[in-house]
């Protein structure tokens, strides 16, 4: 058996050779990581383990929640409630300097709320709101950018995929990392549109004025469109703190809402019904194949005992608390360039987390901080799978670039936030903590 | 220098829990002079709780700790330790599965099948309900009431009960006692301490029932590979661990009662009559347990085990 | 082949189709668990099916999304690259599907043949068969690995007329005309 360094880089150069040709992500993390573990322990290792892990990856109940945000996300989209939180937001912030940009980031954060996935909210929006833009002659950049990055937002703003995953690996109440994510949520929408409004104001071409004027009245009456959204936060979250259901049956209660609320509206029809058939299992698929994928690769790195190694070095230096933080943000990130946000929590909290609870830090506290993490790491090259998502769910031509290059300014706000949410953790603990 | 280095992977977090676990590895290492060095994997890094006694099997891991009701259709003979309501004492559980082992070599068989040996066994504390009405001691209290179940045995007594059986995860259970999808909590006393259901539920009820919990296992790949004198030091030391354990079980079980009173809660005891006719409304889950070993082809020594077994716990 | 390829998209349309219904199945069960717990009456059997069908979802979108040139890969460098370099990186990243697919067939197979011969069910009060989601987890991969090869085979015929990869969807009209109205109103 080789050594595990020695592996450790054959398996990395394989695994950047491997995405650099363009192989699908969830195969090449697969396939590194059974290399891995053929290597490092034996073939008994790596066949036994890929007998496994897919079906124990997918035969979940508590990651069924998935799949059913993402049908509750399709069935919003369908019921019009995005198109009529875009036009509210729309009416409202029209006006302002980028109002659109400003306007997408808001009805992202809206439907944050009925959403559970960032890779939903950014192929909704990249099809209803990247024309839009298109058509006023804004900057791609800025437009594709700003989608990006507020799509993130439906992973703080509950309810959320990744609290779901954090929680399930810390053992945490999902319920309380969901309220916890609320304010940090809404501070990032905030930072995010005084972000567009300062850029825009500094290089005004970077969007054009819309010529259309917008009455009170029209403002006032597009206030409407937004119960729908209203509704179904209510009846998810509401449902959990009323003791209706468990937070693992919120993807099944949200999805069945949504799908009255469509039949409701007297969208459901039979051809619309297919469609989001269609999109629901090509989005489950895709994400859990590199769930699946992930998971073996952090088999392997676990069976190195990397991980382990460095955080037992970390400890046994006695460091003040914060440089922990920081190794574990800077692990983090540097993991979150090349693998999926929620493969990188299942490999480095098992660790971390003990280290981290260890030295005094909040266990919901911290899972607010790893969802930010996981946000940033969703928008920064080689690999961020919310950009992949904006290029492919494009109707207008985008190269990756053009959009990696216009999250950035993103990120860099997201990094403010991340540091206001280190320094004042009552921000993301008031919520839950008034609520036990 | 070691001269094996093994993997064991365990299905839950490392926490004091594991202490008895832990010190089990550590001895073997400290016996074997560091040639055989253990690396413990917890929380299920290295495989879920479903999957680490196959992965055992296969080589994939050298040791690994799970129970035997993730594995209803690999393990159903060891299936008779989790079962409810025949058990007194969590000791009484142990100590009838070491005889029954010892008597029946198809414990062992079927572990062989699997491609694990057995090392030792955790005994779990006695099961409580927990919740904020009061009345669970007694059969009328419980009559329609919500109560936490897992698993395909614990159903079935809840039902017997005139309960409804709801079944939800450990981790579930503070958030599900406290907004009221559940009336009551059903747990062993040290996960009602550590998970501190007491502050979600003043009312204690029990004890309800006690079986045994999840178990050490080798694999036979691993164990082939070794010398007999450290095989020798590790069957030496996996029969201390399960002696440690029994005194643990019972000290463990005092010291969460001890944090529950003194959070100022006092534990109702079960009414001895009511839990006979509970006992007596239930259905006889050892007869059902052969009767589902029969199907499988083992029914004659299926029968002679569960005989056994109830001569054991009486 | 052109036949096999027709084929594989209408089972992948099938497939991802009876996921979906079953998706819904779930959601309607996981609504009726609720209902009836708060009505004492919880629906048995709700969270076994659940997670059966999440196999279902998973490995019968498999191929619909390969089809559809979904699933989520690095195209930085691709994009540069010439017409015939982009066809090699295109078999060799099929290849690497084609092997992690067939391994895992491999296994997943023995799974299920061993799931079929102890006949695997999960633990609740219902005992509910997991072999047919073993058997679809494999199926799926099976079909997804055919999938593979028909795209493998047209890879190579591209390396060899140095087309390039698989085109990018063309503009529409009404994408065009929207482009030239942003473009004026920039200028
Ligand atoms: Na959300
Ligand atoms: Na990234």
């Amino acid at each position: 058996m080789l050594d595990p360094a020695t592996t450790s880089y054959i398996v990395l150069a394989l695994l950047a050779v491997l995405l650099v040709i363009g192989t699908h992500i969830g195969v090449a993390l697969g396939l590194a990581g059974i290399l891995g573990m053929y290597l490092t322990i034996g073939p008994d290792a790596a066949w036994a383990q890929l007998a496994m892990v897919p079906f124990a990856t997918t035969n979940s109940f508590m990651l069924a929640v998935i799949p059913l945000f993402i049908l509750m996300g399709s069935f919003a989209t369908q019921a019009n409630l995005t198109t009529d939180l875009y036009r509210t937001a729309y009416a409202w912030l029209g006006r302002l300097p980028g109002g659109l940009a400003i306007a997408t980031t808001f009805a992202s954060a809206a439907f944050g709320a009925a959403s559970g996935s960032t890779v939903v909210n950014a192929a909704v929006f990249t099809r209803m709101a990247l024309p839009e833009m298109t058509r006023l002659g804004y900057d791609k950049r800025l437009s594709a950018g700003c989608i990006a990055a507020s799509g993130t937002l439906a992973a703080l703003i509950p309810p959320s995929i990744l609290m779901v995953i954090y929680a399930i690996i810390t053992e945490q109440s999902i319920g309380k990392i969901m309220l916890a994510g609320l304010v940090p949520g809404l501070l990032t929408a905030i930072v995010f549109m005084g972000g567009i409004y300062v850029r825009v104001k500094l290089n005004p071409s970077l969007a054009p004025m819309p010529k259309e004027v917008i009455s009170w009245g029209e403002r006032w009456k597009s206030l409407y469109g937004v119960w729908g959204i209203g509704v179904l936060f209510l009846l998810v979250i509401g449902g959990i703190y009323a003791g209706l259901f468990t937070p693992t049956y919120a993807g099944a209660i949200g999805a069945f809402g949504a799908l009255l609320i469509v039949i409701l509206k007297r969208r459901l029809t039979g051809k619309s019904m297919l469609e989001i058939i269609k999109d629901t299992g090509i989005t489950s698929t895709t994400i859990f194949i590199i769930i699946i994928g992930g998971m073996l690769f952090a088999r392997f790195l676990t069976y190195t005992g990397v991980i382990n190694d460095l955080s037992a070095y970390l400890i046994s230096l006695e460091l003040a608390p914060y440089t922990y933080l920081l190794c574990f943000i800077v692990v983090f990130l540097i993991l979150g360039m090349f693998i999926e946000s929620i493969a990188i929590m299942v490999m480095t909290l098992p660790v971390m987390y003990p280290v981290l609870t260890g030295v005094g830090y909040d266990p919901i506290w911290l899972g607010i901080i790893s969802v930010k993490l996981a946000e940033i790491s969703l928008c920064t090259p080689p690999v961020g799978l919310n950009v992949y998502v904006v290029r492919s769910a494009s109707p207008v031509p985008l190269t990756l670039e053009n959009v990696f290059s216009g999250v950035m300014p993103f990120v860099v706000m997201d990094f403010l936030v991340l540091a206001v949410l280190i320094f004042f953790p009552q921000l993301s603990l008031f919520i839950p903590n008034m609520m036990s | 220098q070691a001269e094996f280095n093994l993997r064991w992977a365990h299905y839950l977090p490392n926490t004091p829990f594991l202490e008895i676990e832990n010190s089990f590895a550590e001895a073997v290492e400290k016996r074997t002079d560091g040639k055989v060095k253990i690396t413990g994997t917890y929380a299920g890094g290295l495989g879920g709780a479903g999957e680490i006694l196959n992965l055992a099997g296969r080589g994939a891991v050298d040791f690994a700790t799970s129970a035997a009701g993730y594995y209803p259709d690999r393990l159903p003979v060891w299936k008779a330790s989790q079962l409810p309501f025949v058990f007194d004492t969590p000791k009484q559980a142990i100590e009838t599965f070491k005889t029954l082992r010892e008597e029946f070599p198809l414990f062992d068989e079927e572990m062989k099948g699997m491609g694990i040996r057995f090392l030792f066994q955790q005994p779990l504390g006695s099961y409580y309900f927990v919740g904020p009405q009061a009345g669970c001691d007694t059969l009328e209290g419980l009559a329609g009431k919500k109560i936490r179940a897992f698993g395909s045995e614990i159903p079935k007594i809840i039902s017997a009960a005139g309960a409804v059986a709801i079944t939800l995860t450990t981790t579930e259970m503070y958030e599900a006692v406290q907004r009221g999808v559940i009336d009551y909590a059903n747990a062993d006393v040290g996960n009602i301490a550590s998970l501190k259901l007491y502050e979600v539920g003043k009312n204690i009820c029990g004890p309800i029932m006690t079986f045994s919990g999840h178990m050490m296992t080798i694999s036979e790949r691993t164990w082939a590979k070794l010398p007999e004198e450290y095989q020798k030091i590790i069957m030496e030391e996996a029969d201390a661990a399960q002696q440690r354990y029994l005194d643990w079980v019972d000290d463990n079980g005092k010291n969460a009662i001890k944090v529950i009173n003194d959070a100022g809660i006092q534990i109702t005891p079960f009414n001895a009559d009511e839990m006979a006719k509970w006992k007596a409304a239930t259905p006889d889950l050892v007869q059902a347990w052969a009767e589902d070993m029969a199907k499988r082809g083992k029914g004659e020594e299926a029968n002679k085990i569960a005989a056994r077994l109830k001569e054991l716990a009486k | 082949m052109i036949q096999l390829s027709r084929f594989l998209e209408k089972m992948a349309l099938v497939t991802v189709l009876v996921g979906g219904i079953g998706l819904m199945l779930s959601m309607g069960l996981g609504v009726a668990d609720v209902v009836g717990s708060y009505f004492n009456h919880p629906v048995p059997g709700a969270y076994e099916l659940t997670e059966s069908t999440m196999v279902l979802v998973v490995f019968g979108g498999l191929t619909y999304a390969q089809i559809k040139r979904k699933h989520i890969r690095v195209e930085l460098l691709y994009l540069r690259m010439g017409p015939r370099v982009q066809s090699l990186m295109d078999i060799l990243a099929d290849i690497a599907a084609l092997v992690f697919f067939g391994l895992l067939i491999w296994q997943g197979w023995n799974e299920a043949a061993y799931s079929i011969e102890i006949n695997e069910a999960t633990s609740g009060l219902i005992r509910f068969p997991l072999y047919p989601a073993r058997i679809l987890l494999v199926f799926g991969s099976a079909m997804f690995l055919a999938q593979m090869s028909v795209d493998f085979i047209e890879d190579i015929r591209r390396l060899i007329t140095g087309e390039g990869g698989r085109e990018e969807e063309l503009i529409s009209e009404e994408i065009k005309a929207l482009m030239e109205e942003g473009a004026q109103r920039r200028a």
